[in-house]
């Protein structure tokens, strides 16, 4: 076999396993998807697979029509853009300078920070504090007590520690302060690292609910994930109902899934180019 | 399994944090609110704090600006002065909710569960306060509504530490049977284990709905409802003593009760099916019973137990699926289980719903007893359940019939009747056993006449659970666990080979009373000794 014709193998055996693996992840998403558009007889029935059966779009036109739907979507990604831009600017100012040497001290703000990793302390105490803050029913709830993630720190701080300090100690030279450095020089060449941690933020804010679940009883602060939580669990086996509680049908349900899941998926393609650079930066040095 | 497991972890902090922090945050919760108070002094106006469960119903109007939200204090609110302000609660999630509120002393005036370990934990920790005094004082109406039969579920130590709501449907299980595949066999509906069992074979040899894959007997071996459903009731003997009553079959009647006469026989009739290939193959596996769901819509099973009106439920709608899958296809209750007296006898619910508190925080503990003593007016409950007459419903024969515009907008009911407002009835309440059942059945559209069958099916020979003056603290700890173990013990003893199961239930049974039943028992005995002292 020549070099090219294995090499074509390879090439072709490796699309072939990665086609697979794309299957794999999207066949939850079309069935949800399929479900969505199909009659309760067939999704019950376990008739609907990957395309939908009686096709129909009753489930979205609930969707749609239903106010407090489209106003929590809306509320949510106000919310999200509000909180990623926070959290981000947040995170550079830690990362960058805890990534700097001279900085003192900087081993122990770190222990502290990852202390922080590893225990909280725990749901009521947090409700508390929440509650003594006068956070409750704000919308301040959701936005400053996960304000910065460590971890996403920490990938932001190797960020920073790789690129190389000349660059620092040539803008030095030239005049720059620590904050023209940090905006002029280090931000700009770390774009793709940037947008990987702020996709991360958006992507956690959207998807998390539990803290609209603990601190909001205000249903103009519900996110569209608490929203959506309390469609899809509710079932005919809540304990203690022994009647008919005319709760949404499967098909409300898909297509409630899909009303909250895809405003998330359109930003990614938006995002990917820095994705793709973000992942192939540092592929060359050492 | 993940989330399970992360569930259990945050049901434990949770419960771990409350034992710690409920007394201490009272203080501060109490503190905030006297101010309020003797802010509102000159006019004497007050707010009361209501849960109502948010079940995030597309097209719910705010829960706490709606039409009955306005008609509550409008005739509540301005009779006693008082603004009655409503605090969604997730309903899938009320009860970690409601231990952070009531840990953060945040709770509003009246909260409820249907969880009694949450309330027994809450009366233990002191969490509640004791409404016997108020009762008395402003809530003569409340307490004929009730009467002491249900108001004594509410006791704790004596102290009327919750007000039960109202059960007006008692029924637990059904079982049902393909009607059309009985008239193609001629066959007569069963009326006794050994009859049912006939009809299973006659199923499987005959397939009379000409399906691939028959399947006589569809059941689920759900881990959250581990049961055999009313098979064990007819293997039970009749002559059971009150007390073997009360301390065997401690759990409710549709799970497994493992030293209960009986139970054992009923095991192996399911066990023999089993092996006979009458059963749904998968049982084990079908942990949410969404497999027997698809059976039945596809037409492949020939009987099952259920809920008492299971197939005529709008979701997952199984009748309604199976008729559009199956032209002709009809299911029919059936009353098989007979015992050695020729009774059906059947497990129910016990008469109360759930536990309306009040928090020991606070501060308007005789407004909330006064709000539940209003809402026993029948005319405050005939309009919240069901609207303004000539507007949302008319009357026929005595029976409240919807017009539909209760559905939507601002006047939506996100549960049938109002339950979440109405929170001292669960189910339709009329005043009158024979009108609720007609309103019962009303709420299900197109078996409206099937549904009442089904009530009078379920109601022969019902029998409540044992009312137990005094909790079962071994059960609240062991519960979870045991109910874990319930659930393998079914899906091995129904697998195994004829032969074995005697003596593996033997085994079983055993390991089952180490790992905490016998602690279980053991109090159930000392509790019912107890009480009967007297």
């Amino acid at each position: 076999m020549s070099q090219k014709l294995r090499n074509r193998v390879f090439d072709y055996s490796a699309a072939f396993i990665v086609l697979i693996a794309v299957f794999i992840c999207l066949v939850p998403f079309l069935y949800v998807l399929s479900a969505s558009l199909s009659s309760n007889r067939a999704i019950i029935s376990q008739l609907v697979t990957i395309y939908p059966i009686d096709f129909n779009i009753e489930a979205y036109k609930v969707v749609f029509g239903d106010g407090g739907m489209l106003y929590s979507l809306f509320f949510t990604v106000i919310l999200v853009l509000i909180y990623a831009v926070l959290a981000l600017s947040v995170t550079v100012l830690a990362a960058y300078a805890l990534s700097r040497k001279r900085v003192k001290g900087r081993k122990i703000i770190m222990l502290v920070m990852v202390f922080t990793m590893y225990f909280s302390g725990g749901l009521i105490p947090d409700y508390m504090l929440i509650k003594d803050l006068h956070l409750l029913n704000t919308p301040y709830a959701l936005v400053l007590p996960s304000l910065m993630s460590v971890f996403n720190m920490i990938i932001l701080k190797s960020f920073f520690e790789n690129l190389p300090e000349s660059l620092e100690e040539a803008a030095y030279l030239d005049g720059c302060n620590d904050l023209q450095i940090l905006l002029k020089i280090m931000l700009p060449l770390s774009k793709p690292a940037l947008a990987t941690i702020a996709l991360l933020y958006a992507v956690f804010r959207w998807n998390y609910f539990q803290d609209a679940l603990f601190y909001i009883t205000d249903e103009n602060l519900y996110t569209i994930q608490l929203k959506l939580y309390n469609v899809i669990n509710i079932s005919q086996q809540m304990a203690g109902e022994n009647i008919n509680l005319n709760i949404p049908s499967e098909a409300l349900k898909a297509a409630s899934i899909m009303f909250g899941t895809i405003p998330i998926l359109l930003v990614y393609p938006w995002l990917q180019k820095y994705f793709v650079s973000g992942i192939t930066i540092g592929a060359t040095k050492g | 399994m993940k989330v399970k497991a992360l569930k259990s972890i945050f049901a434990s902090f949770t419960a771990l944090a409350l034992a710690t922090s409920l007394v201490g945050c009272q203080s501060t919760a109490s503190s905030d609110k006297q101010s309020e108070e003797t802010a509102d002094k000159t006019t004497g106006h007050r707010t009361l704090k209501v849960e109502v469960f948010d079940r995030g119903k597309p097209g719910q109007p705010d829960l706490n600006n709606n039409y009955w939200t306005k008609y509550i204090n409008e005739t509540f609110g301005k009779k006693y002065n008082a603004t009655v302000e409503f605090v969604p609660v997730p309903r899938t999630q009320e009860v970690d909710k409601l231990n952070v509120l009531m840990a953060a002393g945040e709770a509003p005036d009246i909260v409820f569960t249907y969880n009694q370990g949450t309330v027994y934990n809450y009366v233990q920790q002191g969490g509640l306060a004791d409404l016997g005094p108020a009762l008395k004082e402003h809530g003569s109406d409340l307490t004929n509504y009730l009467g002491d039969d249900l108001l004594k579920y509410g006791k704790f130590d004596d102290k009327q530490f919750a007000i039960p709501g109202k059960r007006t449907v008692l029924l637990g299980m059904n079982t049902f049977i393909r009607k059309d595949w009985l008239d193609k066999l001629s066959l007569p509906v069963p009326t006794t284990p050994e009859e049912f069992y006939e009809t299973m074979e006659a199923f499987k040899e005959k397939n009379p709905g000409n399906v691939t894959g028959v399947i006589p007997f569809g059941y689920a071996l759900q881990p959250a409802y581990p049961g055999i459903g009313n098979i064990p009731d007819a293997f039970k003997p009749s002559d059971l003593s009150k007390k073997e009553f009360a301390t065997l079959q401690t759990s409710p009647g549709y799970q497994a009760n493992w030293n209960l006469p009986g139970f054992k026989e009923g095991i192996e009739y399911v066990n023999k099916m089993y092996n006979d290939g009458l059963i749904s193959p998968s049982f084990a596996t079908d942990k949410d019973a969404k497999q027997l769901d698809a059976d039945i819509s596809n037409g492949k099973v020939g009987a099952f137990i259920t809920n008492w009106d299971g197939p005529y439920r709008t979701a997952p709608g199984t009748l309604t699926n199976l008729k559009n899958n199956v032209p002709g296809a009809d299911l029919i209750p059936i009353d098989p289980w007979k015992n050695d007296a020729g009774k059906t006898p059947k497990a129910g619910y016990s008469p109360n719903g759930m536990f309306i508190l009040v928090p020991k925080a606070s501060k308007n503990v005789d407004l909330a007893v006064q709000y539940l003593n209003w809402m026993a007016d029948p005319e405050v409950t005939l309009f919240l359940q069901n609207g303004e007459e000539g507007v949302d419903y008319n009357m026929v024969d005595g029976v409240p019939v919807q017009t539909g515009t209760t559905n939507e907008g601002e006047k939506m009911m996100t549960v049938a009747n109002n339950l979440d407002y109405d929170i001292l009835s669960n189910g339709i309440e009329l005043g009158d056993k024979e009108k609720n059942v007609a309103a019962v059945s009303a709420g299900y559209p197109g078996f409206e006449e099937e549904v009442q069958n089904a009530l009078k099916v379920g109601s022969v020979d019902y029998y409540a659970p044992y009312y137990f003056s005094t909790p079962n603290s071994a059960d609240a700890k062991y519960n979870t666990s045991l109910k874990d173990f319930s659930a393998q013990m079914l899906a091995k003893l129904i697998s195994a080979k004829p032969s074995e199961v005697d003596s593996l239930y033997k085994t079983l049974v055993d390991q089952y009373m180490g790992q905490g039943g016998k602690a279980v028992y053991d109090e159930y005995v000392k509790n019912y000794n107890a009480q009967n002292k007297k």
